[in-house]
């Protein structure tokens, strides 16, 4: 009985581990995917209700892909488990092995559904993940293999072979003007935003940051967006629209740290020339020939 | 008993030495005004207006003790974190100092000091506002996609908002212009741009679903302006394109590829078109009918070429006369405002309801004025024919959609003065000389926490009379 017992233990702490390396190793640009912004304020829970606040609290948590996947792997234990629990009633013991394999179905059928909804746009979001991490190489690889179809995805490419020295930086930043056809979904506006930035386009990476934070799904707020828009808006010199931002991502568990960085620089404006990036964007944005995008 | 009696006077005992350290006690005085958010210092409100709460502007003060006390009589007190008056109080004292005035004390503690500031004064107006809301559309900065938004209503005696149309309700689609007629919740138009959007006339107690794009138009129905007698709305339509500026303080230019004005009759569903005020080399924009109904009033700028000179566009305000029993227009267009001469563009005219005067929006060109810092509002003096900025109300920020209220004492207009991005709404009235008084922003329970943490704009507010109830959107 016994021995039976740990048996069952073991498969089911099995199923978790694979769950978990499923999400972790092959889909970690599907588990980052899925964090939302979640805020400790009243304002927030008036603005979007008990269900998102509590799903937000936990979406929230996927800023790490290690941690998302362990949710994820949770989540479908905890449904094995109920549905192990329930069919128990049973007390069959005849069938108890039978249906202890069946109360892994439910689960899976949660896995299958978590899969189909997180990997909708999985090049965008996979060419996202490889870019917010640097590895050029990588995207370099993967685009060879198979041609990203996303105008996005290929703006991330020539960034990549850009930093990488394949390509001159006139070739990086010709066609960039095409902004409205590359973004097409919050990814690729995430993409344009880091792309703009990276040509030292603070206005137009600014413009696509704005519509990544539209554009989140059940309207929910961005944390990266959030972000960038107050990197943007320190280099324009918009502080008290900067600060409104930096209050914000004050009461996050992820972005606090960022932001009070960022009101120390608003604090002590000279902080800003001096610091290695934005201080040379805040160059770049003053010196920039006014050129109009579509 | 005995015990129940313990801990009665324990419990008095405690509220006492909480409400006497929460009193002002050692107080320095300051010979200063106060920093408080918003700046309703000197401002001057309608008897109806909601309290004018307010916070210091530094983060640090903990407490603020704030007395009121009215010309005419009546006292107000708070105490709290932020001045928090009761709505009721603040009613009944507004009511007795209606034409009086308001003084206003104020002591806060910070780092357990206490300061007491220069008294401010709050002027209310001899002029109610006449009016019972503001309804408006929220939305978020977006340009391509857009994400949550909604049209809602606020009653302007308190600060309940709810919603008319939120896109929540709609999956997602985008809702615009909720414009009624004078303030008249029955007679309304709205926009939904989604898969199955398009425009819904609201007309006596009809509902008519418009295609988006009016194929007698080719395009659509965009900014409209109901008729004072309600058969008779003036659209634009609008063919809008958009650039982004990659340069300094410049963010976006939105123009129009082609735009004309015509006019829709609600009761025989007809688009009365006319060449006058669809040329072909010129784009008219921004219809607004006088309020007697026998005036058409438009913008109109020469077409350019796009994008390279999308700063030659300048709108001259113009007018052409209007026959309300037939629908037809004149035909003769007078310039009352010629951009040849002024160099700058007009947009958004607005007469006032008692015909006295015109106020409209100048830029240097084009007429997307939320996008251009040096959007000013100006007042055209229709009787005698001069205009003048209104400075009184103007600052280094946009400042762009305006409307007045049925009485033509008060006006509200949208600027982005708070903090250079988010559109809020701002109130002043008029005297008999034209002269407006000292904005104030549209008060919030707690002003500061609200404006510093909302993400939305305040985008085609006006004047409501009564409250609307919500519409449900099917689409069809």
């Amino acid at each position: 009985m016994t021995v039976c017992s740990h048996k069952k233990m073991m498969v089911a702490i099995g199923f978790v581990i694979i769950i978990f390396c499923f999400w972790n190793l092959l889909y970690p640009y599907a588990v980052v995917g899925q964090e939302r912004l979640f805020v400790w304020d009243k304002e927030f829970w008036q603005e979007y209700g008990p269900c998102q606040y509590v799903r937000d609290f936990f979406a929230q948590l996927f800023h790490f892909a290690w941690l998302g996947s362990l949710l994820l792997a949770l989540a479908c234990s905890g449904v094995q488990w109920l549905t192990w629990w329930l069919l128990s009633r049973f007390r069959n013991k005849k069938c108890e092995s039978y249906l202890f394999v069946a109360s892994f179905i439910p689960a899976l059928c949660v896995w299958y559904f978590m899969f189909v909804k997180f990997d909708v746009n999985s090049e965008e979001l996979s060419y996202d993940f490889l870019q917010r991490r640097g590895q050029w190489e990588q995207i370099i690889e993967k685009s060879q293999k198979d041609k990203p179809q996303s105008l996005a995805c290929l703006h991330v490419v020539r960034m990549a072979m850009h930093q990488t020295g394949q390509i001159s930086d006139e070739e990086m930043f010709s066609d960039l003007a095409l902004t409205n056809d590359a973004m097409t979904s919050t990814t690729s506006a995430y993409m344009m935003s880091d792309i703009y930035m990276y040509a030292g386009l603070v206005n137009l990476s600014q413009r696509a940051s704005f519509e990544a934070m539209a554009s989140v799904e059940d309207f929910s707020m961005s944390g990266r967006a959030l972000q960038r828009l107050t990197e943007t808006a320190l280099v324009t010199g918009q502080y008290r629209v900067a600060e409104k931002y930096i209050s914000i991502l004050e009461k996050t568990i992820y972005y606090r740290d960022f932001a009070r960085r960022m009101r120390q620089m608003i604090e002590n404006p000279s902080s800003i020339d001096s610091h290695p990036v934005y201080g040379s964007l805040k160059k770049a944005y003053a010196n920039t020939n006014d050129v109009l995008f579509n | 008993m005995k015990w129940t009696l313990v801990k009665l006077l324990m419990l008095m005992g405690l509220f006492m030495m909480t409400a006497c350290s929460f009193a002002p006690h050692d107080v320095e005085e300051v010979s200063s005004l106060p920093d408080i958010y918003p700046d309703y210092i000197g401002v001057t409100v309608p008897v109806e207006i909601a309290p004018l709460n307010f916070n210091m502007t530094d983060d640090d003060v903990s407490r603020m003790d704030v007395e009121i006390r009215g010309s005419k009589g009546g006292y107000l007190h708070t105490n709290g974190i932020y001045a928090d008056f009761d709505i009721d109080g603040w009613h009944e004292l507004l009511k007795t100092n209606q034409g009086g005035k308001l003084t206003v004390s104020v002591c806060a503690e910070k780092d357990g000091k206490w300061k007491r500031y220069c008294n401010f004064e709050i002027f209310v107006s001899p002029y109610p506002l006449g009016e019972w809301g503001l309804s408006y559309r929220r939305i978020a900065p977006g340009y391509q996609m857009y994400g949550h938004m909604g049209i809602y209503q606020r009653n302007l005696s308190d600060f309940e908002e709810t919603a008319i149309l939120d896109n929540k309700d709609m999956e997602g689609g985008c809702v615009n212009c909720h414009t009624v007629n004078r303030g008249k919740t029955d007679d309304y138009v709205m926009h939904v741009r989604s898969e199955h959007g398009g425009t819904i006339v609201g007309h006596q107690g009809k509902t008519d679903l418009l295609p988006s794009v009016n194929d007698s138009i080719g395009g659509a129905m965009v900014y409209p302006y109901w008729h004072p007698q309600g058969r008779f709305i003036a659209f634009s339509t609008n063919k809008t394109s958009q650039l982004f500026h990659s340069g300094q303080n410049k963010r976006i230019e939105v123009y129009d590829g082609q735009s004309d004005v015509f006019v829709y009759d609600t009761e025989t569903k007809a688009v009365l078109r006319d060449t006058l005020i669809m040329k072909k080399y010129w784009a008219e924009n921004c219809p607004a009918f006088s309020p007697d109904g026998k005036w058409l009033y438009f913008t109109t700028a020469r077409r350019q070429n796009y994008p390279q000179n999308y700063d030659k566009e300048k709108y001259s305000l113009c007018r052409v006369s209007f026959d309300e029993s037939s629908g037809k227009i004149g035909n003769q267009v007078d310039t009352l405002m010629n951009a040849s001469d002024t160099g700058k563009s007009i947009t958004w005219p607005r007469p006032s309801y008692d015909g006295r005067y015109m106020m409209y929006t100048q830029l240097d060109y084009g007429y997307f004025s939320v996008w251009h810092p040096e959007a000013d509002l100006w007042l055209l003096d229709l009787k005698t024919g001069e205009t003048r900025p209104l400075d009184e109300v103007n600052s280094d920020s946009s400042e762009s959609l305006h409307n007045w209220s049925g009485n033509s004492h008060w006006f509200f207009f949208t600027s982005r003065r708070d903090d250079g991005l988010y559109t809020q709404v701002y109130f002043a009235s008029i005297d008999e000389q034209g002269k407006a008084t000292k904005p104030f922003l549209l008060p919030q329970q707690n002003p500061k926490r609200y404006y510093h943490r909302s993400l939305y704009s305040f985008n085609t507010p006006d004047f409501i009379s009564s409250s609307v109830k919500s519409v449900r959107f099917i689409s069809q």
